[in-house]
């Protein structure tokens, strides 16, 4: 007995010893990988900085107004001011189009359908999502552009007066209002899967409260599902929008490259900072490299301060919602 | 009446009956209006009669019902036509190019690469670009799926204070990253930077940095719901901490883990826009990822669509096929393997 | 978890067992046409490759086939990659040759030279650039220089502008908009085409000439292929491209006015007609004439050039690099014709051959 008590504790002490190590070795691990993630957000913002400073050193703040991209040119004269209206209006516009059919497409799926049809139909929604950017592209360039046209040019035709539905040379196709709408439907999944995420994540007890009172299941809608979702489905259209801002391949492929400012979304033109990164990219000499870099670097904080916006907000409504504020 | 509600109420609401001989009436009104002016086009019929229709019936159930059970009626026609109209561009998406792939395919297609085809020659194939994707979406798995999943065992069982907020909330922000600049970055970075050139392993290094956010939130959700009854169970019995989340956690959340894991590298394998970036493209096989410019499937059927010859546009129809096929085949059994999770 | 491993390690296999059956080689068909020269040609064994202009990538492929056909043992890898994109994984060295349409500046010159010493650049080939446009029933459209670069200036508007009609008597010609296409990304041709608009326009056209250019009006497309694309879809589009893919997609091409007042194709005799005619520099990067005085003279021509290491650092590779480039500037220029490309005028043709013999390996 006397014997046998500094042996297993020698054996426990031993074993303890261990099982520290392993804890602190695989707790390091796990760590380091948390830690590997925001090092790669920073190597990101880092790398894209140091590689489109001579850029900037060439181009000067002129960048951020001028509209022309000719940096192999000499001298060089490029900026960023009519890529970013490109990307910032098609995206607009597709939101435009797409937040009343998702916001609806949710409200149907979780307060409408039954349950079983619901979950199928989040299922569908979401194999939206996961179609390649390609495949969108190619399709909105030899299926959706032709269909497009009738409709562009009798808006044109009929109600051209707006400078918007205006092509002031008749023609139609590869428009910005083009891009907009393969945009739409490749953010469509985004903002309806989160909307029905927030919108499922109201108690219960609003909407029967609602029905109680003797409303009708669209002022249920209205009244107690829509108000504390609202917060979130905001998050939802500028996750939606962060997503549109970014997207490169179906722009580039249905857009017809040109640097032009103006709101004519039906005329054939207009460019994204993204998609022109995916155009110019092979035949770019070394200051266009740069210059193209410095481009996505603006891309980059631009859907960065969207991003960081939608998901603060989002937090707050899901916080609110479970009554944690 | 106006504060009755319908719902007490009943007595006056317009039958199913009445609803069809509306809808049968708004389709009749438009094959009129089709046969008087010049309209035409099976879309704008559709469209035509939906209108009618809803207008119809708002107005029946205005009169019949009163105005509250009027604007609801058409809202919720309205919520429904939504649903509808979201699914018409996912079945469009489909039928189109499953019927243009079927076309365009051809046995050859999948067994040879594009060397040495001439622009106006129908031959070639996607090969080498098969090769080349599954090469990258492999590296990027290779690199993400330990660091999300370490990264998601830290948020779920270690984390505590800033630092895991701070961890979540940019692992979310980095959802959101544009594919595009995830190329730059290892452009800038690998490519130009250190000067190791386009290859495999950069494009799989950039599918690695949007695969990493994907795996993490889908990990972190599944590590969640398995039960702390379970965690406890096994510290009981004396297994120290790291092993209960090797053999203990990580197996009762398996079927999710493995559902996340899948849907994102169904998710990078269609991406194009890095690969331009950092895998360059190439047109002959080309099987070693570390040893130069290499295509992807995404990055061929970008290439291809460009062209103005039908030859080359069919085979960018026949590229896309056969990714949708891939990626679908991926994400039901994502599905499939979720119905047999027993925590979900 | 498990089963995801299995998942991608029979992934895995699949790749690897997939490796084995797949195939590079695409000649089963038998080059049609341009096989038919008997020479033999000087052949080492070895893998070379190369990368850069697409303007030129049709026909260095079927020169690839010819040479391979009658060189077993050698292989010659060439992508189309874009000229820019050419020279740096040239002077990268990432490659053995570079083909480019315009020739280096200064400073990729300089960068080039301080990677591998002296820098070959060779012309190998021309090439004219076709006025293509879709115009439903006209099909033969006559443009004088100055038409030409007022449609692309944006000052002319519409198919019956009176300039139009001016160069195309009896001609009925519709109210159609004129909806220029140009490239969206640099290139060899843009450089080459607003050359020409510079030099014999230089009042109308005032947007200057390079791979790039402020475009007046119009919409862009990437590469030739976008643009042809582009104007293949829409109704009284027009563009300018490769004669190749003109022809390809049946596109109308204009006949082009030239200083001898004759409106004239692209043909390959037209446009080596017109190569002709440039001043040959001692370092061959010669520049075209776009006033060519030649009855039949094409003036939107232009030449493609390859760049080759003055020393090879890999002596077996150089040897197989200066058979091939050999082939290519003499037996090979004869495959130029049926694929829309023009063969260099002989003088020129004599001395990329002597510049290719003063490779060292």
């Amino acid at each position: 007995m006397t014997v046998a008590a500094p042996a297993s504790e020698r054996l426990a002490s031993r074993s303890t010893r261990e099982v520290r190590r392993g804890d602190r070795i695989f707790r390091g691990l796990s760590v380091g990988s948390g830690l590997a993630i925001l090092a790669i957000i920073v190597a990101i913002a880092v790398f894209l900085v140091w590689k489109a400073l001579p850029a900037f050193h060439t181009s000067g703040l002129r960048f951020f107004t001028q509209t022309a991209w000719f940096p192999d040119a000499r001298p060089a004269r490029f900026g960023v001011a009519a890529l970013a209206f490109g990307t910032v209006l098609s995206s607009v516009v597709a939101l435009v189009l797409v937040v009343p059919v998702a916001i609806g497409a949710a409200l149907t799926l979780t307060e409408l359908a039954p349950r079983r049809l619901g979950v199928f139909g989040g299922y569908v929604v979401d194999v939206l999502a996961v179609v390649p950017s390609v495949v969108y592209g190619l399709w909105g360039v030899y299926y959706l552009v032709p269909k497009l046209i009738p409709m562009q040019r009798w808006l044109d035709h009929n109600a051209g007066f707006v400078p918007l539905f205006q092509s002031r040379n008749d023609t139609f196709g590869r428009s910005v209002f083009a891009a907009s709408a393969v945009l739409a439907i490749m953010v469509l999944p985004i903002i309806a899967a989160i909307s029905r995420e927030v919108f499922r994540q109201v108690p219960q007890a609003n909407r029967e409260a609602a029905l109680a009172l003797g409303a009708t299941r669209w002022e249920t809608i209205r009244m107690a599902v829509l108000p504390p979702s609202r917060s979130g489905v905001v998050g939802a259209v500028m996750l939606g929008f962060g997503r549109a801002l970014g997207e490169t391949i179906a722009v580039a492929l249905v857009l017809a490259a040109s640097f032009n400012v103006n709101f004519h979304v039906f005329e054939p033109g207009g460019n994204t900072i993204a998609a022109n990164i995916a155009t110019k990219f092979g035949e770019s000499g070394v200051t266009g490299r740069e210059a193209l870099i410095a481009s996505g670097l603006v891309l980059f904080v631009i859907t960065l301060g969207v991003n960081m916006a939608a998901r603060g907000v989002v937090y707050r409504s899901t916080r609110i919602a479970e009554g944690k504020v | 009446m106006a504060l009755v509600g319908p719902v007490a109420l009943r007595r006056r609401s317009v039958s199913r009956a009445l609803l069809g001989l509306v809808g049968a009436g708004a389709i009749g009104l438009t094959a009129l209006l089709f046969t008087a002016t010049p309209f035409q086009g099976v879309l704008d019929f559709v469209l035509v009669a939906y209108l009618l229709y809803v207008v119809a019936q708002t107005a029946v159930s205005y009169a019949v019902e009163g105005a509250r059970s009027a604007r609801n009626r058409l809202a919720l026609t309205l919520l429904v036509s939504a649903l509808f109209l979201a699914l018409v561009p996912l079945a469009a998406v489909l039928i189109y190019t499953v019927q243009r792939g079927v076309q365009a395919i051809s046995p050859g297609f999948l067994t040879h690469s594009m060397n040495g085809v001439g622009p106006l020659e129908d031959a070639g194939g996607a090969y080498h670009a098969i090769v080349g994707t599954l090469e990258q979406v492999v590296i990027a798995s290779v690199i993400s799926i330990p660091l999300g999943l370490l990264a998601a065992v830290y948020i779920v069982e270690y984390g505590r204070g800033r630092l895991v907020y701070w961890i979540r909330f940019f692992v979310d922000v980095m959802t959101g990253l544009p594919s595009i600049v995830a190329g730059l970055f290892i452009f800038a970075f690998w490519v130009l930077g250190l000067h190791k050139g386009f290859s495999g392993f950069a494009a799989g290094m950039a599918l690695a940095i949007l695969m990493i956010p994907i795996v993490v939130r889908a990990s972190e959700e599944m590590l969640k719901l398995v039960p702390n009854d379970l965690r406890e169970a096994s510290y009981a019995l004396g297994v120290p901490r790291w092993r209960t989340i090797v053999s203990v956690v990580f197996p009762a959340a398996s079927a999710g883990l493995t559902t996340g894991i899948i849907l994102a590298v169904a998710r990078v394998t269609g991406e194009t826009a890095p690969l331009l970036l950092t895998a360059f493209g190439f047109d002959a096989i080309r099987t070693n990822p570390f040893s130069g410019p290499q295509s992807g499937l995404p990055l061929f059927v970008f290439s291809q669509a460009g062209s103005a010859f039908d030859v080359a546009v069919n085979r960018a129809w026949a590229g896309a096929l056969t990714l949708i096929a891939i990626v679908l085949v991926l994400t039901v059994l994502a599905r499939v393997l979720t119905r047999r999770n027993v925590l979900a | 978890m498990r089963r995801g491993l299995w998942l991608v390690a029979v992934v895995t296999a699949l790749a690897l067992v997939g490796a084995a059956c797949g195939s590079d080689n695409n000649n089963k068909k038998s080059s049609s046409g341009s096989a038919t020269t008997t020479a033999a040609v000087a052949c080492d064994p070895g893998t070379i490759s190369g990368a850069g202009s697409t303007f030129v990538q049709n026909l260095v492929q079927q020169w690839i086939k010819d040479f391979e056909g009658k060189c077993s043992g050698a292989t010659v890898n060439y992508q189309g990659v874009g000229s820019g994109a050419g020279i740096q994984q040239f002077t990268a060295g990432t490659i053995d040759f570079g083909a480019t349409d315009v020739a280096m500046s200064a400073t990729e010159t300089q960068a080039a030279v301080a990677k591998g010493g002296q820098v070959q650049t060779i012309p190998w080939s021309g090439g004219g650039i076709a006025v293509e446009y879709n115009l439903s029933g006209v099909s033969n459209l006559k443009l004088s220089a100055e038409t030409v670069a007022g449609i692309f200036a944006g000052k002319i508007k519409s198919w019956n502008d009176p300039t139009i009609k001016n160069d195309n008597a009896g001609v009925t010609l519709p109210s159609t908009g004129i909806q220029v296409v140009h490239r969206s990304d640099g290139s060899g041709t843009t450089a080459a085409f607003t050359g020409y608009l510079t030099a014999v326009a230089p009042t109308v056209w005032t947007a200057g000439a390079a791979k790039d250019v402020p475009w007046p009006t119009g919409q862009g497309a990437k590469g030739s292929d976008g643009v042809t694309a582009a104007v293949k879809q829409t109704p009284g589009a027009i563009g300018y491209s490769e004669v190749s893919f003109a022809k390809g997609n049946s596109l109308g091409i204009a006949s082009i006015k030239n200083a001898a007042g004759n409106f004239v194709q692209p043909d390959a005799k037209n446009v080596t007609a017109a190569l002709g005619e440039a001043q040959i520099p001692p370092d061959l990067t010669v520049k075209p004439n776009y006033k060519p005085t030649g009855a039949d003279a094409y003036p939107i021509s232009t030449f493609t050039f390859v760049l080759a290491f003055q020393k090879q650092p890999n002596v077996a590779k150089g040897k197989l690099l200066k058979d091939f480039l050999s082939y290519a500037v003499t037996s090979g220029q004869s495959a130029a014709d049926s694929l829309y490309y023009a063969p260099l005028p002989s003088d020129l043709a004599t001395k990329a051959k002597a510049a290719v013999e003063t490779i060292q390996a």
